[in-house]
């Protein structure tokens, strides 16, 4: 499954990626050493020409809503992004800036004052106040507009109007993550009277939307496309774009989508599927990219009552993967080997980074393929059962091959492991409904990272009742650090806790980190411009885009 | 055996069937020739149709692979001799249920006429409104994936493809003077079902049940396309097609190839081995 939950968001990549900043178009990474050759970029060349009209692909489908509260998935992301700004603005290297609020200040650890910009008007042409910002705010955090952020704001004890173009949010203790979760949905804008009218309609088909992005949505046909037309009184110089209408396909299958690219039928797409960017290899159409991302592969514990709840046995797992053959034979060279589930980009651009190198570069290496110890592993932990379900997506390959390999490798060492195809929507529930789990041992998922911050991911996975906790972790210790990671505001002093945290508990979490895969983009010719890297499901990456006259 | 046995069908088909037909010899040569390969599958494969091989992943046709191999590295032609066995068993025992359950049903229908046809005749058509492959797919929803639920679920869809036909066959007999004759002589009436009204519908039931196979075969294979009949890392022709389909796009079509070829040729060989029988046994064709 593609999970992506704001919670969960990933981010991946090997050090050193952010240095390089040039376009990739046209790499080829056919195989395993063409793929060596591939450096993940940040963003496409610039393109200023002006368009009339851009058509996207969203490989994952039609999104379920654009309601900044409930997107947390790769299509409703990869739209809302360029409709509705959020208060800051995350960029394509995964640092943040100013956005909506142009400036910010803490005067106490509890206490962040927005302040907001002048010169902000809605698509209907009415200004933003401070009253919206309070309004979208409290959305995010009422579980009652079915937001899926409430939990992201426990330490949030108030949001209130303080001032015409400020607005003032108090905590019941200090949040060095709040601030950066305002780069993403959590912190997008939208008019209060019009989502107030819309209720549970707004960011639906019926509903609409009322944002200040820089493209208002202009239609929405069910089962068909999703027009995004230029907002003219756009605020922002630098982003405003250049194609006056932008249309999103659902073509999810991947012969269709490689002959729409091959065809210019479909201008681009994030998120390719493999296979397609192989197809469209030496495509006279259009240039392949490949960018840094947020994104990892990860087998999650799904049951405390599993015998994988045992660490001995995941590390096992983990001793006859064989990574490099995965990332060879799966990804086409096209990702990295993780010895975490939270990889190096999601804190590259943080002020900490050398701290968080330091914790990194001290964690143990991507263990490399050991049938002996493994076989010893299993034997200490000598499991009531030794047949094991693992729950995959029907019809994904890459998760497939992925688990055929360890399937082959789990018989070596005694385990059988069973892999049980699920329907899309079946597995998805797997994530976010318990007895949908009854009888899973392992899952397979695809995750993401929104928020430049490990301290947005980690706790879901290690923190007791964590989101993906499902296999019962708990280390006070690891808890208590995370917690005063969380609550310290110096950035330094903040990596040091995380990383010690880290430490402990990648000594001691049952889970098997897999890859980290790059982005994979395939664009047009006759455009350029877009993100490459995977930031680009945070920010309006569709204003990006110019003609380049081809 | 009755005088209307040798009366009937069987014995015009016994005539025709001494006249070579080369087309159904060679269905039926087909359809032997894959039911060995199933029988000696363990035998004749050269490798362990699951053991996967990093360093063969999609190598090509050689001596060491025929076939070449699949994107883990497991030798194709393994899979497909291995792959025999499911892709057969399913379909047979969807056909044998359902050729029991309808048999059974339908000359149930025929003999005792009235509203006990009615209700069975009902029965069956509202069954028949339902595809089969639907039903399948419903059910290994609710009940989960695996090839016994879908199979069990055809099972439940093909009776009537199998009971209408037999129906009408088995009015005309139960309606012919041997079965009066034989009520008269006071045979219970389970000795006529079993002794001589079955024994002269055989030649129709094993023309249904022919065909049937054949759609059978391509019923699992579909279901196990989408996820929800055989399950990995099992050799199956259905989920092979599945796991191979995304590497056509890279060039890496041999798996896909393969596997569906030897589907669609099964499948019309049972055809025409249904077909050949039809004309051997009813003197009708299909």
């Amino acid at each position: 499954m593609r999970t992506s939950t704001r919670h969960c968001l990933v981010s991946i990549a090997a050090g050193g990626l952010l240095a390089t900043t040039a376009a990739c178009g046209g790499a080829s990474a056919d195989s395993g050493k063409e793929a060596d050759r591939i450096t993940p970029t940040v963003i496409t060349s610039a393109a200023s020409g002006k368009l009339d009209e851009i058509t996207w692909n969203l490989p994952m489908g039609e999104p379920t809503t654009l309601d900044p509260a409930k997107v947390g998935d790769y299509s409703p992301s990869t739209v809302e992004a360029n409709l509705c700004d959020s208060l800051l603005r995350l960029k394509p290297d995964y640092s943040y800036g100013p956005g909506l609020a142009k400036s910010w200040t803490a005067p106490d650890p509890r206490t962040l004052i927005l302040n907001l910009r002048p010169d902000i008007t809605f698509w209907d042409g009415k200004p933003m106040t401070a009253d919206d910002v309070v309004h979208s705010l409290t959305r995010q955090q009422d579980p009652k507009s079915g937001s899926i952020s409430t939990a992201l704001f426990a330490n949030v004890s108030s949001i209130a109007k303080s001032g015409p173009l400020q607005v003032t949010v108090r905590f019941s203790k200090p949040d060095e993550l709040f601030l950066k979760l305002l780069s993403t949905e959590v912190g997008a804008v939208s008019q209060k009277a019009y989502a107030t009218k819309a209720g549970k309609n707004y960011g639906q088909v019926a509903g609409g939307l009322m944002c200040t992005g820089p493209f208002k949505l202009d239609s929405w046909k069910s089962g068909q496309s999703i027009t995004i037309t230029r907002n003219p009184a756009y605020w922002d110089p630098t982003l405003q774009p250049k194609a006056d209408k932008v249309v999103f396909k659902f073509i999810t299958d991947g012969n269709t989508l490689s002959s729409a690219l091959l065809s210019g039928q479909i201008d681009g797409s994030y998120e390719v599927p493999l296979q397609t960017m192989r197809a469209v290899a030496g495509s006279q159409t259009g240039n392949r990219h490949y960018g840094i991302a947020t994104q990892s592969v990860t087998l999650l514990v799904a049951s405390d009552k599993s015998p994988l709840a045992d660490k001995r046995l995941t590390d096992a797992l983990s001793l006859v993967l064989d990574r490099s053959a995965i990332i060879k034979n799966v990804f086409g060279g096209l990702a990295s080997a993780e010895k975490t589930f939270i990889p190096p980009a999601v804190w590259q651009s943080s002020q900490a980074h050398k701290t968080y190198r330091q914790g990194f570069d001290a964690l143990p290496d991507v263990p490399a393929v050991d049938v002996a110890a493994a076989k010893k592993l299993v034997a200490e932990a000598d499991p009531a059962r030794r047949t094991l379900v693992v729950a995959t997506p029907a019809g994904d390959q890459m998760s497939m091959q992925i688990l055929t390999f360890l399937q082959a490798g789990a018989k070596e060492i005694g385990l059988d492991l069973q892999i049980k195809q699920m329907q899309m929507v079946d597995y998805s529930n797997l994530f976010y409904v318990p007895t949908g789990r009854a009888g899973i041992d392992l899952m397979i998922a695809f995750g993401y990272i929104e928020v430049p911050d490990p301290l947005s991911y980690a706790p879901a996975f290690v923190a007791p009742g964590g989101l993906f906790n499902w296999s019962g972790y708990s280390d006070p210790q690891v808890t208590k650090l995370l917690e005063e990671a969380q609550s310290t505001l110096d950035p330094v002093r903040s990596a040091k806790l995380f990383n010690q945290a880290q430490a402990r508990y990648t000594a001691t979490h049952p889970v098997v980190s897999v890859a980290a895969p790059y982005e994979r983009m395939f664009m047009n010719k006759r455009i350029s411009g877009a993100p490459a890297s995977f930031a680009y499901i945070n920010i309006p990456w569709a204003a990006m885009i110019g003609g380049t006259g081809r | 055996m009755s005088t209307y046995q040798i009366a009937g069908a069987l014995r015009g088909g016994r005539r025709r069937v001494a006249v070579a037909d080369p087309v159904m010899t060679a269905a039926g040569c087909v359809v032997a020739l894959v039911v060995l390969v199933a029988l000696l599958a363990p035998l004749i494969a050269p490798y362990d149709p699951n053991a996967v091989d990093p360093a063969a992943v999609y190598a090509g046709p050689s001596g060491a692979h025929w076939l070449g191999t699949d994107d883990t590295g497991r030798d194709i032609l393994s899979r497909l001799i291995h792959g025999a066995r499911p892709s057969l068993i399913a379909p047979a025992a969807v056909v044998l249920l359902a050729t029991a359950a309808g048999t059974t049903l339908a000359i149930a229908a025929a003999w005792a006429g009235g509203w006990v046809d009615r209700v069975i005749s009902g029965v069956l058509d509202v069954i028949f409104g339902f595809p089969g492959l639907i039903m399948a797919v419903v059910a290994a929803t609710i009940f989960g994936p695996g090839l016994l639920v879908p199979v069990l679920a055809m099972s439940i869809a093909y009776v009537p493809l199998i009971a209408r036909v037999l129906r009408n066959s088995a009015l005309k007999e139960r309606n012919l003077p041997y079965i009066a004759a034989l009520q008269l002589l006071g045979t219970p009436t389970w000795r006529i079902w079993l002794r001589h009204l079955l024994p002269n519908l055989l030649p129709i039931v094993t023309v249904q049940a022919t065909v049937g196979f054949g759609y059978a075969l391509l019923d699992i294979a579909a279901i196990s396309f989408i996820g929800l009949g055989a399950q990995p890392p099992q050799a199956e022709w259905g989920l092979m097609v599945s796991s191979g389909y995304p590497g056509i796009l890279s060039g890496q079509a041999g798996q896909v190839l393969y596997s569906g070829i030897t589907i669609v040729v099964i499948v019309i060989a049972f055809n025409l081995l249904g077909s050949g029988l039809s004309r051997k046994l009813l003197g009708e064709g299909l």
